[in-house]
């Protein structure tokens, strides 16, 4: 429930909150969320116009408007998302995020998974990450966190999609 | 005094005409990031597919590597490759053949 002033007056209203558990040990939880961190500041530097390019290069104006638009809905999307990660519950495996938020954090889960693919798996090819076929225990330490932030950020963004549906 | 006037080119201004009513294609590109039921809510949520056409294009995605998800218009292209891109998957528009 959200109480709010205004005016001298107060009003009462009901925040729909989506809550699931997720089923990751919330050991291993705490040991990657300082990498889940790391990788969230990556993302306002990244050049994702790269990635998502405006289709009409040749018109000038729409490619810089298409991009600044598309850079302003990703900050919002990624101010969800830190909500998302900063709940106090998270280290202890509970996910809680207002409903109204929800589709925002999902396409930011979807940015950060995609800059720790490029940044931490580089080495990986996409089939093996698809299919999960490589030898986990020869990796490197940051390929092991990098696997299971990429893990553990799946399942989060499928349980939100699941409460949405 | 008799004033000439240019004659239009027919021929020309229908190739014109042909030229900007061609329907354009948006394309959805395959990669490995984003999940499979992700893709699914995306296409339900921006095309309104049913499930099952839903998935029968992220299948094709996943697949054969992109997928056609509609065509027509320029401008409703551009608009759907932007909702698309909005959803950090990866898509193009070209001019159907």
């Amino acid at each position: 429930m959200c109480i709010s002033f205004k005016g001298g007056n107060y009003r009462l209203s009901w925040k729909k909150m989506i809550e699931f558990q997720l089923q990751a040990d919330s050991r291993i939880l705490r040991s990657i969320l300082p990498k889940i961190e790391e990788a969230f500041t990556l993302l306002s530097k990244h050049p994702w116009h790269v990635i998502f390019p405006c289709p009409t290069i040749e018109d000038e104006d729409l490619a810089s408007a298409w991009d600044q638009s598309l850079e302003e809905e990703f900050s919002a999307d990624r101010i969800a998302l830190a909500k998302l990660l900063k709940g106090k519950k998270l280290p202890y495996g509970y996910v809680e995020i207002d409903e109204e938020e929800a589709e925002g954090a999902i396409r930011g889960l979807s940015e950060l998974r995609l800059i720790i693919r490029q940044n931490s798996l580089a080495d990986l090819s996409d089939a093996d990450l698809e299919n999960g076929d490589f030898d986990l225990q020869k990796s490197s330490g940051a390929v092991k966190l990098g696997y299971f932030s990429y893990l553990i950020l799946a399942e989060i963004q499928e349980n939100l999609i699941s409460c949405l549906s | 005094m008799s004033l000439s006037l240019p004659t239009p080119d027919l021929k020309e201004q229908n190739e014109l005409e042909v030229e900007t009513c061609k329907p354009w294609k948006v394309i959805v590109l395959n990669d490995p990031v984003n999940l499979m039921s992700y893709v699914v809510m995306v296409f339900r949520k921006i095309f309104g597919f049913n499930e099952t056409k839903a998935n029968k294009h992220m299948m094709e995605v996943h697949e054969l590597g992109k997928s056609v998800v509609w065509t027509g218009e320029r401008e409703q292209a551009e608009s759907y490759v932007y909702q698309l891109q909005r959803w950090k998957l990866q898509t193009i528009m070209e001019e159907d053949d």
